[in-house]
């Protein structure tokens, strides 16, 4: 594969800058590189004026409209940034309450500990097993908080990727 | 509300400076004048909402222009495997230069049509380094290339579009 010719670039400037030395010319004329170089930049740039020329016609705005477009677009996507943040954590705090609450009433209320006692199966000795352990329930209600308050921030993190 | 005053006068200098050519890099990349409308406004949102932090005029020329060049990418781009196809027949292109005299007529061709006959990224690439001079690095930068690969990719859309312009004019 051809790499081109090692003085592309000064062609290149010649033609955009429509300076040529002699020598340079004579290159190019015999340079099928360089002549490719002078010939696609002169396309180009022929178009690029004639594309600049329809812009008049176009829908672009003016410098302050398109300010005030772009200022009103920014400010628009900032607070829809902040109202997520803000639901985001209008969750947490949900989540956390509900939790704290489940956990005390696990821990404290003595219906549910009769309940929890009377289980027979694994998870009632489990729990009665953590209880025995900790009487007050400090241990069991900061679990239970914990477990909730891990499901309630993935519930969020997948919330917001969604 | 001074900081917002600067922020204003700041965007609105970059955008009388760089509104018009960008506009007609993304019509001609485009090739639809309604489409460089969209997304010239969007680029300049995005730059806006971004707010780079850039030292001077041609690191923020730079940061528009890699907007634009994503804008179009994601919304013109063909399937990426007809863009190979389209690459690997420019790679056959040979060289057709004619005496010094028939380029001069060759000027005088439908330039826009040509470049439509060419892949998104080819053109773009041609529009980066032709009119904007952007070096093969900063092209890299913007099309998520290296620069080892822009050098050979440019070369081969430079050799196509210079052999479309030197095609018999019915064939076009």
């Amino acid at each position: 594969m051809s790499e081109g010719c090692t003085r592309e670039g000064e062609a290149l400037r010649a033609t955009r800058g429509d300076d040529w030395s002699e020598e340079l010319r004579v290159h190019v004329d015999g340079c099928a590189d360089c002549r490719d170089v002078s010939l696609v930049a002169g396309l180009l740039q022929r178009e690029a004026t004639l594309a600049e020329e329809e812009v008049g016609d176009s829908g672009l705005l003016p410098a302050d409209l398109a300010w005030l477009r772009a200022d009103v677009a920014r400010r628009r996507a900032e607070a829809d940034t902040l109202s997520r943040r803000l639901r985001r954590l209008d969750r947490l705090v949900w989540g956390a309450g509900a939790v704290a609450a489940m956990g005390a009433l696990v821990a404290g209320h003595e219906v549910v500990g009769a309940l929890l006692r009377a289980g027979r199966g694994a998870v009632g000795e489990l729990v009665e097993a953590a209880r025995s352990a900790d009487p007050h329930g400090a241990f069991w209600g900061v679990t239970v908080a914990l477990a909730a308050l891990v499901v309630v921030a993935f519930h969020n993190l997948w919330a917001e990727q969604a | 509300m001074e900081r917002d005053d600067e922020t204003r006068a700041e965007f609105e200098r970059l955008y009388r400076r760089h509104a018009r050519p960008l506009w007609a890099y993304l019509a001609r990349a485009s090739g639809s004048p309604q489409a460089a409308d969209d997304l010239a406004q969007e680029c300049f949102m995005r730059y806006l909402r971004a707010a780079p932090r850039l030292a001077d005029d041609d690191h923020r020329r730079n940061y528009l222009y890699r907007i634009g060049t994503n804008l179009l990418r994601n919304r013109f781009q063909r399937a990426p495997r007809e863009e190979e196809l389209m690459d690997d027949e420019a790679a056959t292109v040979q060289h057709t230069a004619p005496g010094a005299g028939e380029d001069h007529q060759i000027l005088r061709r439908d330039v826009a049509a040509l470049l439509q006959r060419l892949t998104l990224r080819q053109r773009q690439m041609l529009w980066l380094a032709y009119v904007e001079g952007f070096t093969h690095r900063e092209i890299g930068i913007q099309l998520g290339l290296g620069t080892d690969s822009v050098r050979q990719l440019l070369l081969r859309a430079r050799r196509k579009l210079a052999a479309l312009a030197r095609e018999p004019e019915e064939s076009s």
